[in-house]
């Protein structure tokens, strides 16, 4: 007990501190990361995206571990993908190449040639599309259901998505088409409120405040934010207690901005190369291994900590070899409700403790000295 | 460029490989900024390497923020903060706005170094500052070690789709080369890098300015400024370049140390000449 008093007080502090210090990232949200979305079916889950015949299949995925049954609350909600198919992209540099599939040389020019754009009514069927900048959309096959979440990772095995599997014949891309820029948004009312592009990106909190943007506008946040990080972390990192170097720790791990991040959070494919993550992405690539394998493990260490052994490296039900490609889903059952529980009581319940004891310090002080005065006037009568 | 004007500008200020190869063991350590392009596009994303070493051969600095003093670019009339990660190389990171040259200025705050007598009078030389020898001599210190707090001011161009006026303006270090015309102008004048020393925002007289080419270290030349703190080099080659000089002052009687050196760098990509007038397009 004694030693959890001793330790209650810089952990509190701590906390509060980090509270205060952690971005809207952190406690808005994102994708496939463990916190909450309040309208979950914004919330983009996968973007898959590769050749399969004479077809480019193309997936984006939303509302991450689907249980219950419909009506789901889609409506609100437009989803888009977009497609560059002009600004340049170079495959010279190894690690963005590793990375990210390639190198868009200027990201701020990054636009969309291309968007398909579904609204789904809220049984999860489609309610209207609009394709744009492609030859004969009409032979674009759209399958909008329910179906397995094929991301490979513990948490959202025997878990459903909300799928949009498309697949776009080549020759409604321009003729000698090689190399794609895409990446996927959710907007409410004319406002973005997610995005996706390469695996793994928007899902790091240190990324967050992406979500929200165009691509041609990650790289000055990248680097506002790789100044704000940075700045706190070496004031925190400059201070000799454990605690603090502790706290630095988690900011860097966590928040901060690594030299290889500044680039634009898109999804890169050319058919100059293999397909395959991260030159575009199967349903079967193991991004958590293979993001890990370029810097960025927390998928992965979730797999060890939250799956069996050996981790797994294939989805929990194997991927149709035919249209829609994605599993049969799980069947339907309660989700857990989320916390109701909040901080807050228990931040007041310290402050007015704080107060409290501040005060009977003070006004035992304020006693004593009186107590000393009386005496000696006493003394001196 | 007229081969006499260059030997006129080469003859008397050239110390040649040979003369710097009998000098002593190397003791001081260059230091400049080489970003991942000397030529950015517009919008694309520079990385900015900080480098100590010698002959233009230098291993990666990690940014340090307390060791920090200033480093900003300076392009299309702004001047931005270069941000970075600590204890990361590369140091900074930039988006390049590709209008205008850009110019990249660092300043680090000052580091103490002791060095024995008999090195740091090595060092001296190597850096062209025998006054200070002299100096050290007449006040009876040459047995003295060599204590010193050094500065470290560095400058980069990245070369824009047009030249800019910032180039020839001193952008406020302690010790800083200025050159008097944008040397990233393919349409300049052949190859002659004429600049400014200056200290304290003054002209320096006399110091040693070094000029090493990336590609061919053995390839440098060096001359001092004249009264005026002007310096000119006749560079025979295109390429990335390094102009360095080094500047030494009795330090203040409040200070540690005995002497503060100011080490300056200018970093550069030098275009491919534009055909002399008159000069035929073969085609």
């Amino acid at each position: 007990m004694k030693k959890f008093a001793i330790w209650i007080f810089p952990v509190l502090v701590l906390s509060l501190a980090l509270f205060a210090l952690a971005p809207r990232a952190i406690r808005a949200s994102d994708h496939a990361d463990p916190i909450n979305l309040k309208e979950p079916e914004s919330n983009i889950t996968d973007l898959f995206f590769y050749p399969k015949g004479d077809q480019m299949i193309l997936i984006l995925d939303v509302r991450r571990a689907l249980l219950a049954p419909e009506p789901y609350n889609l409506a609100p909600f437009e989803y888009v993908v977009h497609m560059d198919l002009t600004t340049p992209v170079t495959y010279g540099n190894d690690s963005e190449r590793a990375r990210y599939g390639g190198t868009v040389a200027n990201p701020e020019r990054i636009h969309d040639d291309v968007t398909i754009s579904l609204r789904l009514n809220n049984d999860a069927t489609l309610k209207e599309k609009s394709i744009k900048g492609l030859k004969n959309p009409d032979a674009i096959r759209i399958f909008v259901g329910v179906r397995d979440d094929p991301f490979i990772f513990p948490r959202f095995f025997k878990k459903n998505t909300i799928a949009m599997v498309m697949s776009i014949p080549m020759s409604s891309f321009p003729d000698g088409q090689q190399d794609w820029i895409l990446w996927g948004s959710t907007y409410k009312s004319g406002k973005q409120v997610d995005h996706v592009g390469r695996s793994n990106r928007t899902q790091q909190a240190r990324f967050d405040s992406l979500n929200t943007l165009p691509p041609s506008q990650h790289v000055p946040e990248i680097m506002r934010l790789l100044k704000k990080w940075n700045d706190r972390f070496t004031f925190v990192n400059s201070f000799k207690e454990p605690m603090l170097k502790a706290a630095a720790g988690f900011i860097q791990y966590l928040l901060q901005i690594r030299k290889y991040d500044v680039v634009a959070d898109v999804m890169i494919y050319t058919t100059r190369h293999p397909a395959g993550f991260p030159n575009g992405r199967f349903l079967t690539d193991d991004v958590a291994a293979q993001t890990c394998a370029t810097g960025d493990c927390i998928l992965q260490d979730l797999s060890f900590i939250e799956g069996g052994w050996p981790r797994a490296t294939v989805n929990d039900k194997p991927f149709l070899e035919d249209w829609p490609y994605l599993a049969e889903p799980w069947p339907e059952a309660p989700e857990p409700p989320p916390s109701t529980k909040s901080i807050w009581p228990y931040i007041i319940a310290f402050v007015i403790v704080d107060l409290i004891v501040g005060w009977l310090i003070v006004e035992g002080l304020r006693r004593l000295v009186l107590w000393g005065i009386r005496r000696r006037q006493r003394a001196v009568a | 460029m007229p081969s006499a004007a260059a030997a006129r500008l080469a003859a008397p200020a050239l110390l040649t490989v040979a003369a710097l190869a009998t000098m002593g063991p190397a003791r001081a350590h260059d230091f400049w900024i080489e970003p991942s392009t000397f030529h950015p596009a517009a919008g694309t994303t520079v990385t900015i390497g900080l480098r100590a070493g010698q002959n233009f051969v230098g291993d990666p600095v990690p940014r340090f923020e307390r060791g920090i003093e200033r480093f900003v670019v300076r392009q299309d009339g702004s001047e931005q903060p270069v941000v970075g990660i600590e204890n990361v190389d590369p140091a900074g990171f930039l988006q390049a706005r590709g209008g205008s040259t850009a110019v990249i200025a660092y300043a680090s705050t000052g580091a103490p170094i002791e060095l024995p007598a008999a090195q740091f009078e090595d060092y001296l030389r190597q850096v062209g500052l025998e006054p200070i020898i002299e100096l050290r001599a007449r006040r009876g210190e040459r047995a003295k070690p060599g204590r010193e707090r050094f500065y470290r001011y560095a400058k980069a161009l990245l070369t824009g789709e047009r030249t800019s006026a910032a180039v020839t303006q001193p952008v406020g270090l302690a010790y800083e080369i200025v050159p008097d015309t944008d040397p990233t102008d393919p349409a300049a004048p052949q190859n002659i890098l004429r600049g400014r020393v200056l200290y304290a925002n003054k002209p320096l007289a006399g110091a040693l300015v070094e000029a090493y080419l990336y590609s061919d270290p053995s390839v440098h030349f060096a001359t001092r400024s004249d009264a005026g703190g002007a310096f000119a080099f006749a560079l025979p080659r295109a390429g990335i370049w390094l102009v360095k000089s080094v500047h030494m002052a009795r330090a203040s009687i409040f200070s540690s140390a005995d002497w503060e050196s100011f080490w300056a760098s200018l970093t550069f990509e030098l275009p491919a000449a534009r055909p002399p007038p008159g000069a035929q397009d073969p085609r």
